[in-house]
């Protein structure tokens, strides 16, 4: 009887787990944003990166634009209740980018946390370095996933050699 | 078929540590695929080969190559997507990468096991750091003592009919704590068996069973000169976020040589002996 039960647990979240695989060609078909009237600028760059190069990982040099830029002001359109973090994810599956988050409910900051975007991650050039991101040029005092949405936003998501740096910076 | 344990104890812990110490930290697929056949060789022309073992490790190269993909989306090529995170094709051979590393190092500590067991470790490290070695040896053999201990313990509880079949975990309980105060009694028992013995004491004497040679010497800077080579003449491999290309470099070469030097050691003991049998 109880091995009965067990089993039926299993098969039961088997099943439940079976549902979330998409081939490659679904995913990409899959369209998640509707239009609406209030847009936001959302730009993703690395220029702190080639000022830097030396320290970057031999392995990841290829995979880094030319001019810096994953995505140049792309004009995306924002539904309601809409976060940095889930505007981000949108538009990095639109444009077929490579995007590594921790959601709010696996950070232990209960704010989400971008570990890489297209497969430039973390660490990867130098020991402090990172995603952060600016609204409207200034660095946000939220997380990502705190911060909603407004019409005409300008969001940049920056990757950052040195994190202290930036804090000194700001002290000043 | 003994030749390899014939070598000087100290050689051969060089060898073990130069083999070991390459395969976990230069992580280069080439070198773990190298290693993996030529331990798995070595085992066995040892006769140290068990099915059991085989099952673990197959166990153990599937949960890893399926678990890893699952926490880590790097790499750039997507095979499919898995609740809208991406299932990579790098993370999944750095998976399988990843445990094949470890199935060899299992395989080679067996080996280790095999030809520097017994006495040779305390033989070593006897002089230089006693208490150290005797706490060692001692812990290496507190699982298979508690295991041996337990299934005897068990045996005569249920003989005597003390063994519940309906209440199973106060019956395990009762089969634990008889064990337990057995393990605590035989460490006090092999302390004082030791003291008695006068180990640790300045003046006493030690047994040498072997003296290191000509062969020994030569198998150490052997050993040493094709570690170097390997360290020197490494090719840095990534799986993030595209593989690097794999081209023929000499530390792949000496690698070799160092990784089949026991299996030609093996191998020329045996000839010898089949020889020597013909010809009587």
């Amino acid at each position: 009887m109880k091995r009965t039960i067990i089993l039926v647990f299993i098969l039961i979240f088997s099943l439940s787990s079976c549902t979330g695989f998409e081939s490659v060609e679904e995913y990409n078909k899959r369209n998640t944003t509707k239009k609406s009237n209030i847009t936001a600028t959302v730009s993703i760059d690395c220029k702190d990166v080639l000022k830097n190069i030396k320290t970057l990982d031999k392995a990841v040099k290829k995979i880094i634009p030319k001019n810096a830029y994953f995505l140049k002001n792309y004009k995306a359109s924002v539904e309601k209740g809409d976060t940095a973090y889930s505007l981000i994810l949108k538009v990095a599956k639109n444009n077929n980018i490579q995007i590594d988050c921790l959601s709010p409910q696996e950070s232990s900051y209960n704010t989400a946390y971008v570990k890489g975007i297209g497969n430039l991650y973390e660490k990867d050039c130098g020991k402090n370095s990172g995603w952060i991101f600016y609204v409207n040029g200034v660095s946000s005092q939220v997380g990502c996933s705190d911060y909603y949405v407004k019409d005409k936003d300008v969001i940049e998501f920056t990757y950052i050699c040195d994190i202290n740096k930036i804090y000194q910076k700001e002290e000043k | 078929m003994r030749d390899l344990e014939k070598f000087h104890p100290a050689a051969l812990g060089v060898y073990f540590v130069c083999v070991l110490g390459i395969l976990m930290f230069l992580n280069n697929p080439v070198i773990i695929v190298i290693s993996l056949f030529s331990g798995a060789f070595l085992v066995l022309l040892l006769k140290k080969f068990e099915l059991k073992s085989l099952v673990f490790l197959t166990s153990l190269l599937l949960l890893i190559c399926i678990s890893n993909p699952l926490v880590s989306h790097k790499g750039a090529t997507p095979l499919f997507y898995f609740n809208s995170s991406p299932i990579t094709l790098q993370s999944v051979v750095y998976g399988l990468f990843f445990a094949l590393m470890l199935i060899a190092v299992i395989i080679w500590c067996k080996i280790l096991n095999f030809v520097l067991g017994g006495d040779s470790f305390i033989y070593l490290f006897s002089k230089p750091l006693p208490k150290t070695a005797l706490i060692l040896k001692l812990s290496l053999r507190f699982i298979p003592l508690f295991k041996q201990q337990y299934h005897k313990t068990k045996n005569s509880v249920k003989v005597l009919g003390l063994y519940n079949g309906n209440k199973k975990i106060k019956s395990e309980i009762r089969v634990i704590n008889a064990v337990i105060a057995f393990m605590v009694e035989n460490s006090i028992e092999t302390a004082r068996a030791m003291n008695a013995r006068s180990y640790n004491n300045k003046y006493r004497s030690r047994y040498r069973f072997k003296k290191f040679g000509v062969y020994d010497f030569c198998f150490l800077v052997l050993t040493l000169i094709l570690a170097t080579l390997t360290v020197v003449f490494k090719q840095k491999f990534y799986f993030y976020p595209n593989f690097s290309e794999v081209s023929f470099s000499l530390g792949y070469l000496t690698f070799f040589v160092l990784a089949f030097m026991p299996i030609f050691i093996v191998l020329k003991g045996e000839l010898k002996w089949k020889f020597l049998i013909s010809k009587i």
